[in-house]
């Protein structure tokens, strides 16, 4: 039986691995192949800074903040095993601003030590009124797409090779906290943000729907500097080190479901997983389990249409 | 008196942000730094800077809370200023964990750090042998830098600074006017306080970039506080141990515990080791003298003996020892205006 996945970025690599998994010793034959025009470090996973944290609200989207949570868990699980660090992550905690109250995220009771800042801590970042702080997770892709690739190869899996977020990467090793804030008006991370990395610390804030183009813009490259430096003046005597754009793949929700196409007498099952927009990392391995589930049920369909006739 | 000339000995923590204070304070004041080291030779520099309190059982808790509170908006207001990353100052956050519930469950302290709480139970699960903890945000002064950043501070005020050993403080009777102890473990056999005892420390200092939160367990011995470039693990407590040499047995009991709070850091690199004697004492020796000598008298401040709490409590010690100096001026200009009738 052959597989090939389409896209080698975080959710092609993982859903990959959780497909073999989950089945390669049900069925023996199966036969794994990835086939992408980007290979890390060069896929959009790889510039995400790698942050677990979903959009402010899940628009009612109870599946996707149950993937989000299925991430998570499996990811702190992961957290005191050997291969922790091979894979990029670790804990890490930061703050969430805003200049207006705002209501609790859906995954408040997901993260660890959700709380709202102090009146202390506000005063660090004048011009904002409100905020939370909570411990997360750092899966670094340029840590964790090698990582996921050498399982795969480890298995067995062959690759084969036959698209906007912009932010400056700097070295700020003093800087230990994620800073992300929030303007509702303008939307999801048009506003300054400052993840720190276990190398570098990334600064962004940018998100332009519609935007295809994935070269590097002097306006974009100033505004998010100058933001950040506003946001936290000890940034002032960081070096950039480099800058990057990469292109969201956004949808107004996640299409996870199966299709069956046809073409001519030729017959393909499609499992579709893609429009993880800025959260990815995020919710990539619940997405990867729903995937996998789908998988299972085609392998059920297959299996009852070719059960071996009984002897008579 | 034209320009009082006063003397500070130590350039730990202690002497140099002291001298700092006396400049704030008396900016007419000509200081010098004495000492026999200077960074990265000293015991701050071995220090990892964390600003949690140790507990003097001789000094009133309110007046340490009130040292702790003026450390901490200092240093804060250094952390979110543009000179946060060449003094060294950063914000980190963290967890204090207890495998035994703590008599006391709120420390003195614990208003002064930043968004203290109790642990939930998820946070705990991370622990599995610590069954109640404490989170909270507190500061991180790293050395050598902040020291560094102290130094050119000083020099940018005109104080000088000299590499000498000081045996006795009546040799610098005849140069200075009032003399300030910042020697810290050096007091025991400068001004002979028998009361003061090294508790010995020995740290490793490693790389793991990845680690952003320090673990401190709560019974001071193992720690995990992570730095600009390394991260401090640590430690060990050897009351009346005055040997500087690290020891191998020692180093690798630091790395398991740690290793036991924190698998990640199985992975750690460059790992370098240091030990220092942390100038301990029942209180902090902080207060005025007059020493005399056959009808010569020489005004002192004293302030040293931190033990464990040095950086945590520098500021607003050192504030008051500049305010001591102040007096020891003030009674200088009085009996020289008297000496004139």
């Amino acid at each position: 039986m052959r597989v090939a996945i389409i896209g080698a970025g975080v959710i092609g690599l993982s859903t990959a691995l959780c497909i073999h998994e989950q089945y390669h010793s049900l069925v023996p034959s199966l036969e794994m192949e990835v086939y992408a025009d980007r290979y890390t470090p060069r896929t959009t996973s790889d510039g995400a800074a790698g942050l677990w944290q979903p959009y402010l609200s899940d628009h009612g989207n109870l599946q996707e903040t149950l993937w989000n949570k299925e991430t998570f868990d499996y990811l702190l699980g992961h957290l005191g095993s050997p291969a922790a660090k091979e894979m990029g992550l670790f804990l890490i905690s930061g703050y969430n601003l805003f200049t207006q109250l705002v209501p609790d995220p859906s995954w408040r009771n997901i993260v660890l030590g959700f709380r709202n800042l102090t009146p202390k801590e506000l005063e660090l970042f004048p011009g904002y009124s409100y905020g939370w702080f909570n411990t997360a997770l750092m899966l670094e892709g340029r840590s964790y797409l090698p990582w996921l690739t050498n399982r795969l190869t480890q298995r067995g899996v062959k690759f084969f090779r036959k698209k906007v977020e912009s932010f400056q990467e700097v070295l700020a090793p003093w800087v230990k906290h994620f800073i992300i804030t929030h303007d509702i008006k303008s939307g999801i991370y048009n506003s300054p943000y400052v993840i720190p990395g276990s190398e570098f610390t990334v600064l962004g804030g940018i998100y332009q729907h519609g935007n295809w183009n994935e070269e590097n813009s002097a306006q974009d490259h100033k505004t998010i500097w100058e933001n950040c430096c506003r946001l936290l003046p000890a940034l002032q005597n960081a070096k950039i080190v480099d800058e990057w754009s990469g292109l969201r793949p956004a949808r107004p929700w996640v299409r996870l479901e199966r299709e069956t196409i046809r073409h001519g007498q030729f017959q393909a099952e499609v499992i579709h997983n893609y429009g993880h927009g800025g959260f990815g990392i995020t919710i990539h391995w619940g997405c990867a389990m729903a995937a996998a589930r789908l998988f299972g049920s085609i392998l059920q369909e297959k299996k009852l249409a070719s059960l071996p006739q009984p002897r008579l | 008196m034209a320009a009082p000339k006063v003397a500070v000995v130590g350039a730990g923590v202690i002497g140099l942000s002291t001298a700092l204070c006396i400049m704030e304070t008396c900016p007419s004041c000509s200081v010098t730094i004495l000492s026999d080291q200077f960074s990265p030779n000293t015991t701050s520099d071995v220090a990892a800077g964390m600003l949690i309190p140790h507990t003097y059982p001789g000094t009133p808790i309110h007046v340490q809370k009130q040292w702790f509170k003026e450390t901490f908006a200092y240093l804060f207001a250094i952390s979110n200023s543009a000179e946060a990353s060449e003094a060294g100052i950063h914000l980190v956050s963290g967890w204090q964990v207890f495998k035994n519930t703590p008599e006391e469950e709120l420390p003195f302290w614990s208003d002064v750090v930043l968004g203290f709480r109790l642990m939930s139970e998820a946070e705990l699960q991370k622990f599995p042998q610590h069954r109640f903890g404490q989170a909270f945000m507190t500061l991180k002064c790293d050395c050598p830098p902040y020291l560094l950043w102290l130094e050119k501070r000083l020099k940018a005020t005109g104080v000088q600074m000299y590499t000498r050993k000081v045996a006795d403080l009546w040799e610098l009777h005849s140069e200075y006017n009032v003399v300030v102890n910042c020697a810290g473990i050096g007091a025991q056999q400068l001004v002979g306080d028998k009361k003061l005892f090294p508790v010995r420390g020995q740290v490793l200092k490693v790389r793991a970039p990845w680690l952003k939160n320090f673990i401190r367990d709560g019974d001071g011995l193992t720690y995990i506080y992570p730095g600009i470039h390394r991260v401090t693990l640590g430690g060990t407590r050897e009351k009346e141990s005055w040997s500087l040499s690290p020891d191998p047995g020692t180093t690798k009991d630091i790395f398991d515990r740690c290793c036991s709070l924190e698998p990640s850091l199985r992975g750690a690199q460059d790992i370098k080791v240091k030990v220092g004697l942390r100038p301990s004492r029942w209180c902090v020796r902080l207060q005025r003298e007059v020493l005399s000598q056959g009808g010569l008298k020489l005004p002192v401040v004293h302030n040293y003996g931190h033990g464990a709490g040095g950086f945590s409590m520098h500021r607003g010690t050192a504030k008051e020892a500049a305010r001591l100096v102040g007096e020891c001026i003030a009674a200088l200009q009085g009996s020289s205006s008297r000496a004139k009738l």
